[in-house]
């Protein structure tokens, strides 16, 4: 594991102020990925944009772990919709 | 290199003016809203509008500050009574503060309900009309946990404009942002509407949190005859009865210069023949090209003479 890529998950914790509950309740549903190393758990530094997106959805909205992952899977779904629908419509031109 | 840039955040500025806000109307609500309908028409409408929900999305972006401020103003019993005594005559509001600092009273604090960070969204931009009310103050989430977070900076976008003919080769640029220059490679090939992450070049952090990241979405002006479709370019090209009846040379320009191309006999209207490697630089590949798709149009020959009628003519007997 490179270290330089990851941030311990208790060093997140306490510059987040965001409940170590929360990040461990994101692995759990498999919302994001950990490394485990010496009894230390780490997230991927390009994570924590996520994570703070989802402790938004979280405490914002109410939204719980089931919801959160279902947001996550349909903006996925969106994103590559509008891909899509982009690559479409530069295809329409041509005939334009 | 021929070019315009363009910096915004992703909040376009709602502070236009310090016009009178239907914190009611924002919600959907009348005057006559419980707290408890007042809650449920927040929630309702942060959910359908909440940033995080709405990447890219500016109109709902605004809308959720908006509902943020209404909800900010009607959800704070004091804040509501004040907005409600002096809402529309907003202007004498300040003279109203003024009276009850010489009662020796205090002023109300600002509260805000949000905060966030990541994606861009300011939610220090209350609009003139809060601020003239309510001004600044405290900072905490109400009807919440109170919590100072720390979030990472605004991050902000920016348009670079350039035509097709500028992304043919990299070009290395220098932006100024503020009082930093950035040193940018604009890579060949790059797409319209494609943008790029330039990490740490956007807002300062929030509670000492990480600076946000300059996002630059960049505009492909298309100054030429040619049609893109990622790496491949289209164009038609007219050619004379003659030539594709018999066949024949004709030359044509693409973008890198010009190229001699055999039309074969018999070619059909609408023919399409490809000139591989002659299209666009693929983005990020060194060397590597797409092809040109060119379409063959017939000129049908006009105003004939009387000759040319005749062998037409004759012509049209022989099939």
């Amino acid at each position: 594991m490179e270290r330089e890529k990851y941030i311990l998950v208790k060093h997140f914790c306490e510059k987040t102020h965001i409940e170590d509950t929360f990040v461990k309740n994101l692995f759990e549903y498999d919302l994001i990925t950990y490394e485990k190393q010496d009894n230390d758990f780490f997230i991927d530094l390009k994570d924590i944009a996520e994570i703070e997106r989802m402790f938004r959805l979280h405490n914002d909205l109410g939204i719980n772990f089931e919801g959160l992952d279902a947001i996550k899977q349909m903006l996925k779904r969106m994103k590559k919709l509008e891909r899509e629908m982009d690559l479409l419509q530069k295809r329409l031109r041509l005939y334009e | 290199m021929p070019c315009c840039i363009s910096f915004h955040n992703f909040i376009p500025q709602t502070k236009t003016s310090m016009e009178f806000i239907d914190y009611y109307k924002v919600l959907g609500l009348d005057k006559s809203a419980t707290a408890a309908d007042i809650k449920k028409a927040y929630r309702k409408l942060a959910r359908k509008l909440h940033p995080d929900l709405n990447p890219n999305d500016k109109t709902a972006q605004q809308k959720f500050q908006q509902i943020n401020e209404a909800n900010e103003v009607l959800s704070d019993p004091e804040k509501r009574k004040k907005y409600d005594q002096y809402g529309k005559d907003w202007q004498h509001a300040d003279a109203f503060e003024e009276a009850k600092r010489q009662q020796g009273s205090q002023g109300f604090g600002r509260q805000r309900t949000y905060t966030g960070g990541a994606q861009g969204f300011d939610e220090s931009q209350f609009s003139d009309f809060f601020e003239s009310m309510f001004g600044g103050g405290g900072f905490s989430r109400s009807g919440g946990r109170k919590q100072t977070v720390q979030f990472k900076g605004q991050d902000l976008n920016a348009t670079l404009r350039l035509n097709l003919t500028d992304i043919l080769k990299s070009q290395k640029q220098t932006i100024t942002i503020g009082e930093k220059k950035i040193r940018l490679t604009i890579p060949a090939g790059v797409e319209d509407g494609q943008t790029i992450k330039i990490k740490g070049y956007g807002g300062e952090g929030m509670n000492g949190g990480p600076k946000g990241d300059l996002f630059i979405t960049f505009e492909i002006f298309n100054n030429t005859r040619f049609k893109r479709l990622e790496s491949d370019l289209y164009c038609t090209e007219n050619i004379s009865l003659y030539t594709a009846l018999l066949g024949g040379e004709i030359t044509i320009e693409t973008l890198t210069g010009k190229v001699k191309l055999q039309v074969k006999p018999e070619t059909q209207n609408d023919t399409k023949v490809k000139l591989k490697g002659k299209g666009f630089p693929k983005y990020k590949k060194e060397e590597q090209y797409g092809d040109l798709y060119i379409t063959y149009k017939i000129d049908l020959p006009k105003n004939l003479s009387k000759k040319e009628k005749e062998l037409f003519t004759e012509l049209s007997k022989l099939r």
